[in-house]
């Protein structure tokens, strides 16, 4: 058995994050607008002498379509290799972060009915909690640089024609099914 | 320990940092000609014996069509020692950084290819832009052909 923490970003979209993963739970008194960002990430707050980027997967999924006053959000850390310096994101989240158990009978597949493909592609894994399916994020991956280019181009899906999924595949380098 | 001099360029409530070491010139907005100079520029400046192409920008960074009543100077920069662009704007000082750890470097989550915001500094409660000349003028040259 193991913790993680559930994150609200929307009432239909609820991620989760690893218990060593999450920092802190604020209301930031200022946020700044940084130009030439993504739509999803385009914020930065002050906390402890940095800048932390503020993410909303509400609008980088289209589960919301328009930029909302920045309310709560949810300071995460993560590491991209032992040793390294810790890196941190705030994510922007609807209400308090819920501390649940999980265990190894409660892990499923992700599949495109219960998880956005986006959210799946940097999802370490899935478990199921209220009869919901829920991604654990894996932060390294949300934060890349490979990520970001394939939710960026997933804007452009009607045009191109494409299924998330599809782009997931071929930004990633396996062919669409 | 090294020192960073930068300039600070302020337009439209965003403060850009920009190396000081590039800047050619600083003249009052007075002496820019208008022109149908560069793509998306809104005018000339002819300093030196070099002619710049000026842009004038908004907090978004997107280029405007032409200068407000606000701008009152030309900020022009060279890329070695050849005349790269002039920027109007409202105010123009500097800054001395005792440490480049002052500088927050943009993280891989928020760069889009070919934004010219390297880093960030927070000075109080001001958020400044870092760039660098080349990538500016890189950005600068795509705004005006998008």
């Amino acid at each position: 058995m193991s913790n993680a923490w559930l994150l609200e970003c929307a009432p239909t979209l609820i991620v989760a994050v690893g218990d060593h993963e999450i920092v802190e739970y604020i209301q930031p008194q200022q946020s700044y607008p940084v130009p030439e960002t993504p739509h999803y990430c385009n914020r930065v707050i002050a906390w402890q002498g940095m800048l932390v980027p503020v993410m909303d997967l509400a609008l980088m999924t289209g589960v919301r379509s328009q930029q909302q006053e920045l309310a709560f959000v949810c300071l995460l850390c993560y590491q991209l290799a032992p040793r390294e310096a810790l890196q941190y994101l705030a994510l922007r989240i609807n209400s308090t972060p819920q501390k649940v158990t999980v265990d190894d009978s409660q892990a499923c597949e992700l599949t495109q009915d219960s998880v956005s493909p986006l959210l799946k592609s940097v999802a370490l894994c899935g478990f199921t909690h209220m009869e919901q399916t829920l991604p654990i994020l894996d932060l390294g991956k949300l934060c890349s640089d490979e990520f970001r280019e394939i939710a960026l181009d997933s804007q452009d899906l009607v045009t191109q024609g494409l299924l998330v999924e599809e782009l997931v595949q071929v930004e990633s380098g396996r062919t669409p099914q | 320990m090294e020192q960073l001099n930068l300039a600070v360029i302020g337009f439209d409530s965003m403060q850009l940092l920009m190396p000081q070491s590039g800047i050619a010139t600083i003249e009052m907005i007075d002496s820019m000609e208008l022109c149908d100079g560069a793509a998306g520029a809104v005018g000339r400046l002819r300093a030196g014996g070099f002619e710049y192409p000026v842009y004038a920008l908004d907090a978004n960074l997107d280029l405007l069509n032409e200068c407000n009543a606000a701008h009152k100077y030309c900020v022009a920069f060279n890329l070695d020692d050849q005349p790269a662009f002039a920027i109007a704007c409202e105010a123009v000082s500097s800054v001395k950084l005792h440490s480049a750890d002052e500088i927050k470097p943009l993280q891989d989550c928020m760069r889009i290819p070919g934004n010219p915001v390297d880093a960030l500094l927070l000075k109080g409660d001001r958020l400044m832009l870092v760039s660098r000349i080349q990538a500016m003028q890189r950005f600068l040259n795509m705004e005006a052909a998008a």
